[in-house]
């Protein structure tokens, strides 16, 4: 308070508010004379400040978009735009507050009391998902930035007051890494706002400021505390372009300094505004300099009501009563407090300050694992057991709580005594649930609500337990507490979500296809080419058949760079593939190349590619473009313990890969590629060799997804662009197109290759999808050879199947499969085909509707449409084409 | 052919200009030299030194390998050495570790970009991006983390008295993480520097 500085200007409700320098925006609205700062969450009732330190629910305002944050903690801003939430039209006048006379249709658990009918739920939810809830969700869109950080101490001391600081700068003595933090913008805890002098505590700070392995976090909100000394913090506004920061704190030591905050007491109308802790009206007068009220009672007794008196009236407000909580009857006042009533008089006042219990602050004790235990005298409940590396100190451990207060007046019976201020439980809802059988503190929380809304029990878990214990005929100590778990404070899930980094994978060609007109298909972090958008086609069909005629006519070159590859080497790699691959790969020759798929141990495919031969110690895997980590893991996972010498090592970023097929491929390819001869004669299919192709060394792998004489080549991710381009060149004489993933779809589909994953599913074996061949059931055991071998001579109950259709019309991915009006199995794939002039596909059907033939119906978009069982290949049944 | 980086378009559209450095297309200036070595020194600057010579070196004859002149060894793990060299010196540390027994070696300059990130401020901006503990890591140290959701090998190579990370991802990311960093590093000001800035505080080249 008092620092130098001028006045500055925000917005509440579309009104200018005035704040000094130093003010939160709660207490620049308190000194411009608004008391009711928010409504209540289920009777809209008034609520005002209760303990401005960022514990309680009853100043959440909307700043900015940005809903329930707690305007206490929160410095005003020039032009922020402050809102009022919970209520309608206005905090005055808010026509829900009518719902508390209610009250009697909405008794504690009342959602399952009364909503027991569906009829009645479907008759009451759209009301009820109006009301409920606590402020509108930020606008989507929205610009604000939300950052991560990570760093790592040896000691970490939360809480910025006088324990806190002794404790920091004893580590720091030690020479440790020191991480400092405090929820306030300035350090120094409960001193801040108790008169006198505190100069040993500014000495402190300056000593720990000037020391280099010191880092000071302020307004700072330590959340969490997880597994593996993991403290969550977050900080609001951390700099200018930036509405929070989370950091990740990894820390040695945790030193756990948070001190005590005070709770309310719960008698009929505890509630209104105008009811306010006494360290609330101590920060009001000592922090900001405002007076908080006119006439006062203090409710208290010893030291804490006559320091609280003292303080009020030195700053002019008249102490009109000091009342012990035992003899307050009720609160009086609608809107505000107007009188404070005893058995025997009605006091008037416009505040009455309350000497509550003092409770430590120890949410993270609990978190990190830590016991508690009842302490009559202090009454309270303090740490017990501590995990190895976790200290308490100060008040939060008990030291210098002062004498139990109760939480409960001796009038505190009533539908009005709120102990649970976020979602207003009253000892009544407590005392009706305990009744119905909820007596353990857990599941009482559950059933009323108590302890679950913003301030995550902070005010309200010590009067529960008391309500709980009394009518339940147990001690304080016998009931206990309920669990504390993060976040704690709340916090948003902007925060916990982080910087929009989203990566993003890009093959080397990218800007080649951007620059052809690529419309792109996003494949989990990849982006591919799903067609070109050229000049000479309008539509993605046109567009995908020109594709695909230049691949069946002419040539056609594709990206392919997305498909997992890896490098095995070592002398018993043979071994390796050989165990984990259904196919053989130990007598494979040197410059051949091998399809297989990869089953789990009960014979269910995995993956699939095809591995080449690169010489006597080296293979060379392709795998599908989503299996590559799973399938680098599998092949280690295998190696384990088998003590073989061989490597895995993925290429997978480092390789550029394109698919040059057609029957002018080789013509594009020789051009390129002279030193080599690409005739079948000395390259046939399933060959691989090591070549240079326009001076760039590549792996070339004669194979064939597409059903056309091609080749795929690897090289190296830097040459992408060039290597591209000099293909597209070279093929420019004989019709070269790029062709793009749904061309690629349409060229096997019509091939009936499988995509393992897109028409196989996580229960199908090579049998079903009429694979049988790849499987290898004479050679030594293989992962998947006992499942495959139990189910080698039993008929599937279900195939993959090629279909075509009778009709114009294309089924959709997924469509159903339909036999005789029974469901009979679904469409995995299909495509209107330009070779046959209707959709050809594969698709999942019962064993005995699955000889080729058969027709069956497919359901459609629309309708349905007849298809006919196709046993071959649609395209070039005999491969001769892929030979030539 | 050229060899183009994975940043190769993106340098381009920041008006950068290109030299052939051993057959590589690579960025020598942003602005100016002056300019962008003075931010570094002042603040932070980041370059693509994707070109640099990168061998995965697996098996039982790893650790007793003396790492060929010019080379620097980074250990990823129990027998699993990376091996980092100018791209002049590509060849000739290739063929020096090919001739050492039970050493299966795969070059995989291709399959990592490669970041520095230099300048005092570099730690700042490594705390935003990754969980590992970038302060404990000394001059010449690496580790594997996850760095702006990837995974990334960072080696810890100091540009005479200026803290400097070199930061591996999988190629494909490049784009990415390179937003990534600038955007992390915006608050700090760190700004791409070029080759010729890199030669200029000390980089071997």
């Amino acid at each position: 308070m008092g620092e130098p500085g001028s006045k500055i200007e925000f917005n509440f409700d579309g009104g200018a508010v005035q704040a000094e320098p130093g003010d939160t925006v709660a207490s620049a609205l308190y000194r411009a004379g608004r008391r009711i700062f928010t409504r209540s969450f289920k009777y809209h009732r008034p609520r005002g400040l209760l303990c401005l330190s960022g514990k309680c629910p009853n100043c959440l305002v909307n700043v900015d978009g940005q809903p329930n944050v707690r305007s206490c903690m929160t410095p005003a801003r020039a032009g922020m735009q402050v809102r009022h939430q919970n209520a309608y039209p206005s905090l005055e006048r808010d026509f829900l507050s009518a719902v508390q006379h209610f009250d009697w249709l909405m008794p504690v658990g009342w959602y399952y009391k009364t909503l027991t009918n569906p009829k009645m739920w479907h008759a009451a939810e759209p009301f009820i998902r109006k009301v409920a809830g606590l402020g509108d969700p930020p606008p989507t869109g929205s610009e604000r930035e939300y950052e991560h950080e990570y760093r790592h101490t040896d000691v970490a001391v939360i809480g910025g007051g006088p324990a806190g600081l002794q404790a920091a700068l004893d580590a720091a003595r030690d020479n440790q890494q020191i991480t400092l933090i405090d929820d306030q913008p300035e350090l120094g805890g409960h001193l801040l706002y108790r008169p006198g002098s505190n100069a040993s505590v500014k000495d402190t700070i300056a000593q720990l400021e000037a020391l280099p392995n010191v880092l000071i976090l302020r307004r700072s909100y330590s959340f969490g505390l997880y597994e593996g000394n993991l403290l969550g913090v977050l900080q609001p506004e951390p700099h200018a372009k930036a509405a929070e920061r989370l950091i990740h704190l990894r820390t040695r030591r945790v030193v756990v300094a948070t001190g005590a905050y005070e709770t309310p007491v719960v008698f009929p109308n505890n509630d209104l505004p105008g009811v306010m802790l006494s360290t609330a009206v101590q920060r009001l007068i000592y922090r900001h300099g405002i007076k908080p009220g006119k006439q006062a009672v203090v409710i208290g007794t010893g030291d804490r009501a006559q320091d609280v008196s003292t303080d009020l009236r030195q700053a002019g407000v008249e102490v009109v009563a000091i009342l012990l909580a035992e003899s307050v009857v009720k609160a009086e006042g609608a809107e505000a407090l107007r009188a404070i009533r005893t058995a025997d008089r009605t006091i008037a006042c416009d505040l009455a300050v309350i000497c509550g219990p003092r409770v430590p602050d120890i949410g993270l004790v609990g978190q990190a694992g830590g016991a508690l235990a009842w302490d009559a005298s202090s009454g309270a409940f303090l740490p017990s057991q501590l995990p190895a590396h976790v200290t308490v100190v100060g008040e939060a451990a008990g030291v210098g709580l002062g004498p139990a207060v109760s939480s409960i007046a001796a009038f505190n019976g009533g539908k009005r005594s709120f102990v649970c201020l976020c979602s207003d439980v009253s000892v009544n809802d407590l005392a009706a649930g305990i009744a119905e059988g909820f007596d353990q503190i857990e599941t009482l929380k559950r059933y009323t609500t108590s302890t679950m809304g913003p301030c995550q029990g902070k005010m309200c878990q010590l009067a529960s337990i008391g309500v709980c214990s009394r009518e339940s005929g147990r001690t304080f100590g016998e009931t206990g507490t309920t669990t504390a778990r993060p976040p704690n404070p709340s916090v948003t899930l902007g925060a916990l979500a982080g910087p929009r980094h989203h990566p993003v994978r890009q093959t080397p060609m990218h800007y080649e296809h951007e620059a052809l007109g690529a419309v792109w298909l996003d494949m989990g972090e990849w982006k591919r080419p799903r067609y070109y958008a050229t000049p000479t086609c309008s539509e993605e069909r046109a567009c995908v058949e020109q594709e695909y005629r230049a691949v069946r006519e002419a040539v056609g070159l594709i990206d392919v760079s997305t498909l997992g590859k890896l490098d095995v080497k070592g002398p018993d790699a043979g071994k390796l593939l050989d165990k984990v691959y259904t196919n053989r790969f130990s007598d494979l020759k040197p410059g051949r190349v091998r399809y297989s798929v990869l089953c789990d141990e009960a014979g269910i495919m995995l993956d699939d590619g095809t591995i080449s031969r690169l010489s006597a110690g080296q293979y060379f895997i392709t795998t599908t473009t989503g299996n590559l980590d799973f399938v680098q893991q599998w092949l280690e996972w295998w190696t384990v313990g088998t003590g073989w010498d061989v490597h895995i090592t993925n290429l997978t970023p480092g390789l550029a890969a394109v698919n040059l097929a057609g029957p002018k491929a080789r013509d594009v390819l020789q051009k390129l590629a002279g030193q080599v001869d690409l005739a079948s004669a000395s390259f046939p299919y399933m060959a691989c060799r090591q070549a240079d192709v326009a001076g760039v060394p590549a792996l070339l792998l004669r194979i064939g997804f597409v059903g056309e004489t091609g080749w795929e080549i690897h090289f190296p991710a830097e040459y992408g662009p060039d290597l591209w381009n000099a293909l597209l060149e070279a093929g420019r004489e004989f019709g070269i197109r790029p062709f793009a993933v749904e061309a690629q779809r349409l060229l096997r589909l019509e091939k009936r290759h499988v995509i393992v994953g897109v028409d196989t599913d996580a229960l199908t074996s090579p049998f079903e999808a009429g694979m049988s061949w790849v499987a290898k059931l004479d050679k030594d055991d293989f992962i998947g050879k006992a499942g495959l071998l139990r189910t080698e001579n039993q008929q599937p109950p279900q195939k993959l199947i090629g279909f075509i259709m009778n009709g114009p019309a294309v089924p959709a991915d997924g469509a159903a499969v339909v036999v005789e009006g029974k469901l009979a199995g679904r469409v995995t794939s299909a495509r209107h085909s330009p070779l046959n002039g209707a959709a050809v596909g594969l698709a999942w059907i019962v064993s005995e509707h699955a000889a080729a033939g058969q027709e069956f119906e497919i359901r459609l978009d629309t309708g349905s449409g007849r298809a006919r069982v196709v046993d071959e290949p649609f395209y070039d049944p005999a491969g001769a084409r892929l030979r030539m | 052919m050229t060899r183009r980086t994975a940043l190769f378009h993106s340098h381009s559209q920041t008006g950068a200009q290109f030299v052939d450095y051993n057959g590589w297309q690579m960025p020598v200036r942003f602005t100016s030299v002056r300019e962008e070595a003075s931010h570094v020194v002042d603040a932070a600057g980041v370059a693509d030194l994707s070109c640099i010579g990168k061998f995965d070196l697996k098996g039982r004859g790893v650790p007793s390998l003396n790492p060929p002149a010019g080379s620097q060894s980074w250990l990823l793990g129990r027998s699993h050495n990376l091996l980092t060299c100018l791209p002049a010196d590509r060849e000739r540390v290739l063929a020096s570790i090919e001739s050492a027994p039970d050493i299966y070696t795969t070059d995989v300059t291709s399959a990592y970009a490669g970041f520095l990130v230099v300048g005092p401020r570099s730690r700042d901006i490594l705390r935003k991006l990754t969980s590992l503990n970038v302060s404990a890591l000394s001059n010449l140290a690496c580790g594997q983390a996850s760095l702006a959701h990837v995974h990334a090998i960072v080696l810890r190579e100091d540009l005479g008295a200026l803290p400097a990370f070199h930061l591996l991802v999988s190629r494909y990311y490049a784009e990415s993480v390179w937003e990534s960093i600038l955007h992390a590093g915006r608050e700090f000001g760190l700004e791409p520097f070029g080759l010729e800035a890199w030669q200029e505080l000390g980089g071997r080249g």
